[in-house]
Parts: structure tokens; C-alpha cells; sequence
């Protein structure tokens, strides 16, 4: 497998993954580098037993996780059960004068899902932005499908009310 | 709506569901507003976020930072960590040790039986049981910080010392594009013992386990405006760190740049690096790996510990874009230049003042 071909059909989803992740240009431009670094690295010990995808984005999920780890941002704390996730996801939904401002549904989406804890964040990115299956999902995020699932729905549900749809 | 069914939902708008479950849902949609409305909004949500993916577009820097490890020949994969061989020989001992207990509270009875075939085999022969043990192997997607090379060698147990190694012996200049200033001049082994008394060496032989000599292998050693310096023949050990790995692979840029200079511009915050030694790539890394003006990156001279890759970007508007200068040399420095994802050659110098 060559560098290049893998470059070409990762980039804009690691590079978006990355933006969604860490939460600034300037960040996801560093931590898309250092990905495609690494898989440029891992490259040759590739052995097809993932898919190529599954095994790109384990990478970066790996990277961008730490990263927040280490760096402490937008790490909130992750409640498992779905109503204190809701509860505490602040609702960026504007007031009435802000309303009329920024009433776009996509900038709502965007503000909402920036403010979900990371490990929603991601599940919910990967299924809708990235169209990967809850499989996939499981197998990038090391979980169990039926997590998946569940962290989808609790997320969705949290967005829903976030921007008051 | 109860958790259950708002999971059911989500489950049906990814296409989840069975036939049967999602005609059950459909059905009871159709006399359910709230069920049909939640279908609807989840519809409407997933779309959303598509649309949010499908605006977002790469900045163009990227593919131009990215370029030249687009060009790059694949790297092999470096073999096992010292400490993993180690512990892999530790682990086949204690296995070994294990077994023979167990063998012999089984039977507990001595026999002074002939040598058996395996004891009858040369030592070298038998030797290369221990060789069989197996070694875990590289991960490309560890997690560990890379740049985090005190946390590194905190984890690796000391290895036994390396034998005393030759004294470093003065080449000349290699490097035609090396200012003309440069001085000839040798490490020895007295300003290594100097730089030890110094405390230099401290944090490092503290810390660094100490690998098998590896091959000896030349480095231009290249003066800069404020320290002369010379060519010196280097020994690269294996470089254990969590992003280095050592290669053969040619290096897909190189360049000729001495202290101070540097050419094309970083891009981001990020200086991509490739150590590269006699036009070998021997670690890459970038300048999120520097950490407390340390790089993860470990080269010996005489014996010592060095270590020190300090990409200086100072041409025109970038000056400094991007720095990590090391707190300390330990008897010789080695110094690189961040150029976006390519770098140039590394510069070894004198230990800073």
C-alpha cells in the first residue's frame, strides 16, 4: 500500500476528525500531521487484517485522544447515563436576539457537538460525518457495538435538545 | 420519550434494524406524532452533520506540508525495542526456570542419566533456544505521548553497560556547503568526562538504559558563527523511543544547511523532522516530540549518551517559528533544522556555555 493513495482518500475525513476533535484550525492542522505521520510509519507493518479505514482512523482516534488528554482541552467529564449527559451539554441554542443573528441549523449543530464530551463527540462524527458502521465505530473506538449504539442515541438526543430541534 | 424507543429510533434511522422491528416502528409512527417526530428530527439531525462534513475542507497548507512523505519511500519496520529483547530473553528464562521446577517436583527422583542430545549441542547451538523467544513487536498506533522522552526512560529498565568504545577519531569536513569557518577539532573523551562532571550526563545515565554498541556510523560535524566545530565519527544506537525507529530508507529531502539557516517555511506550529544521519533516515519525528527542549532521540558518542535535534527556523518572517533547543548538550550536540515536513542535515556542535 502506497503513502500516497492512503494520503489522498484520508485526508479531508482525518482532517475533519481532527478539527471536530480538537476544536481550532490550528490544532487539527498539527494533529493531522502527526496521524498521517504515524500511519506513514505504521505503513509497512500493515498487514490488511483491518480495514484500511477502520485501521486510519484507530490511528488518529489514538492520537486525538491523547492529545486531549494531555492537553486537557474540551475535556469534559463523560457521564454514562444519557439524562446527565443532557443536563450538562450546554445549550448553545441562541436567545431571541441571537436567534435572528444565527439561525442556522448547521452552526447550531456545529456549536452543540463541540460541546459534547469527546467520546460522544467522536461516536456521533464517525456514524454521520464519516458514514462508518456501528462495527466500523466499535472496532476504531475499541468498544462493544451495543456502546456504540447507545452513546449514538444518548448523543443524538443530547444535540436534538442542545439545538432545539 | 422513553430510552428505549429514542435508541430504536436512532437504530432506524442508521439502518439498524431488522425488517420486522423496523416495520413495527413504521407502523406504530403512523399513529405515534411523537415517534414519527423523533424519527424525523433524528433524520434531520443526521443530516446535518453530513452537511457539516461535507463544508469542511482541508487547508491547502496541508497537502504542501505533507508533500515530500508523500514522496517517501515506505520505511521497514525497526526491530524490537532493546528493552523488549531483554525482556523477551527474561521471559523465556523465567519460562524456562519454570518448567525445569515443575519437571523436577514431578520427578523428584535424581537420575545421573546420560547427556541428553540438547545437552550434548555446542553452546553456541544451544544458545540460539534463547533466540527463539518471541518479541513483542511495534504498535503503530500507541498511544503514549511521543515526545515524552523522560517518561520514556523512566519505564526501561537499565541494560548493561556498552564496553568502552573507541576514541572518536577527527575526519575533516564533509560538508562542502558548511560555512567556511569550520575548525577541525575532536571530541575526546577528557570533554565528555567534563561535560559528565558538569552534570550533564546526570538526567541521561541516570535515566537511559545503555544499548549494545551498534555500528559506527560518520556524521558531519559542522562549526557555526559562535562554536568551530568538526567532523567526528558518531556510533548510532538503536533509538528506543516511541516515534523513532530506524531505518535505511533514503531520505526523501535532504539538505545542506547550517546553523541559522533554513529554507522553505514550517507550516503551523509543527516542524516534521527527519533525523538523518549519513543520508539515512534514522528517526522522524516532528516538533510535538520535543518536550522540555528534549528530543526522544538517542545518539552515543564514546559511550555517552547525546541527544539534541533543535529545529531553528530563522529566515525572514519565520525566525524562530519554530524552536527547540535542548537545555543541555552532552558532550556534543546535535542540532537540525525544521523545514515543514523535510528537514536538512543535522549539525553537530559544541556543548553550549
Amino acid at each position: 500500500m502506497v503513502f500516497d493513495e492512503v494520503y489522498e482518500r484520508f485526508r479531508r475525513p482525518i482532517w475533519r476528525l481532527a478539527r471536530r476533535l480538537t476544536g481550532n484550525d490550528d490544532e487539527a492542522f498539527d494533529a493531522t500531521q502527526e496521524i498521517f505521520l504515524r500511519v506513514w510509519r505504521g505503513l509497512d507493518g500493515f498487514r490488511g487484517e483491518a480495514k484500511v479505514s477502520t485501521w486510519v482512523f484507530q490511528i488518529a482516534w489514538n492520537y486525538l485522544r491523547g492529545h486531549h488528554r494531555r492537553y486537557g482541552r474540551h475535556l469534559n467529564a463523560v457521564a454514562d447515563q444519557s439524562e446527565e449527559l443532557v443536563a450538562r451539554t450546554p445549550d448553545p441554542s441562541p436567545g431571541p436576539e441571537q436567534r435572528a443573528v444565527s439561525s442556522d441549523l448547521l452552526d447550531r449543530v456545529t456549536a452543540a457537538m463541540d460541546e459534547l464530551p469527546e467520546h460522544y463527540r467522536v461516536v456521533v462524527w464517525l456514524r454521520d460525518g464519516e458514514d462508518l458502521s456501528y462495527s466500523e465505530i466499535a472496532e476504531v473506538l475499541d468498544l462493544p457495538i451495543g456502546t456504540v449504539r447507545s452513546r449514538l442515541a444518548r448523543a443524538r438526543a443530547a444535540l436534538k435538545k442542545a439545538v432545539d430541534l | 420519550m422513553d430510552e428505549s424507543l429514542r435508541d430504536l429510533v436512532s437504530r432506524y434511522t442508521d439502518g439498524d434494524l431488522d425488517d420486522a422491528e423496523s416495520s413495527r416502528l413504521e407502523a406504530r409512527s403512523e399513529t405515534d406524532p411523537d415517534l414519527a417526530a423523533e424519527i424525523e428530527t433524528t433524520r434531520k439531525l443526521r443530516a446535518a452533520v453530513r452537511a457539516i462534513a461535507d463544508r469542511m475542507e482541508p487547508p491547502a497548507a496541508l497537502d504542501r506540508v505533507m508533500e515530500p512523505l508523500r514522496q517517501a519511500p515506505p520505511v521497514p519496520v525497526r526491530q524490537a525495542r532493546p528493552v523488549f529483547r531483554w525482556l523477551g530473553i527474561a521471559a523465556a528464562l523465567v519460562l524456562g526456570v519454570t518448567v525445569a521446577t515443575e519437571m523436577a517436583r514431578r520427578n523428584p527422583t535424581p537420575t545421573m542419566s546420560p547427556a541428553s542430545p540438547q545437552q550434548n549441542r555446542p553452546i553456541a547451538e544451544r544458545d540460539e533456544i534463547f533466540k527463539l523467544a518471541p518479541l513483542p513487536t511495534a504498535v503503530p498506533n500507541d498511544n503514549r505521548p511521543l515526545g515524552a522522552a523522560d517518561h520514556l526512560l523512566e519505564e526501561e529498565p537499565a541494560l548493561p553497560a556498552a564496553p568502552e568504545p573507541a576514541p572518536l577519531e577527527v575526519m575533516g569536513p564533509l560538508d562542502a556547503a558548511a560555512p567556511s569557518t569550520s575548525n577541525a577539532e575532536s571530541i575526546s573523551s577528557a570533554d565528555l568526562r567534563s561535560a559528565d562532571e558538569d552534570g550533564d550526563l546526570e538526567l541521561w545515565q541516570g535515566k537511559m538504559p545503555r544499548p549494545a554498541p551498534a555500528k559506527r556510523e560518520t556524521i558531519s560535524r559542522v562549526d557555526s558563527p559562535r562554536e568551530p566545530g568538526t567532523e567526528a565519527e558518531f556510533k548510532r544506537q538503536e533509538i528506543p523511543t516511541d516515534g523513532g525507529r530506524e531505518s535505511t530508507a533514503e531520505p526523501s529531502a535532504v539538505g545542506k544547511l547550517s546553523r541559522g539557516q533554513a529554507k522553505g517555511r514550517p507550516q503551523g506550529m509543527v516542524a516534521s523532522v527527519l533525523l538523518l544521519i549519513d543520508d539515512t533516515v534514522v528517526w522522524t519525528g516532528s516538533s510535538t516530540n520535543c518536550q522540555n527542549g528534549r528530543w526522544p532521540v538517542r545518539i552515543e558518542v564514546e559511550g555517552k549518551v547525546v541527544s539534541a535535534i533543535t529545529p531553528v527556523v530563522d529566515e525572514g518572517e519565520d525566525k524562530e517559528a519554530v524552536s527547540c533547543i535542548p537545555d543541555a548538550f552532552i558532550g556534543s550536540g546535535l542540532e537540525g533544522v525544521g523545514n515543514g515536513i523535510h528537514l536538512g542535515e543535522l549539525l553537530v556542535g559544541e556543548p553550549p556555555k
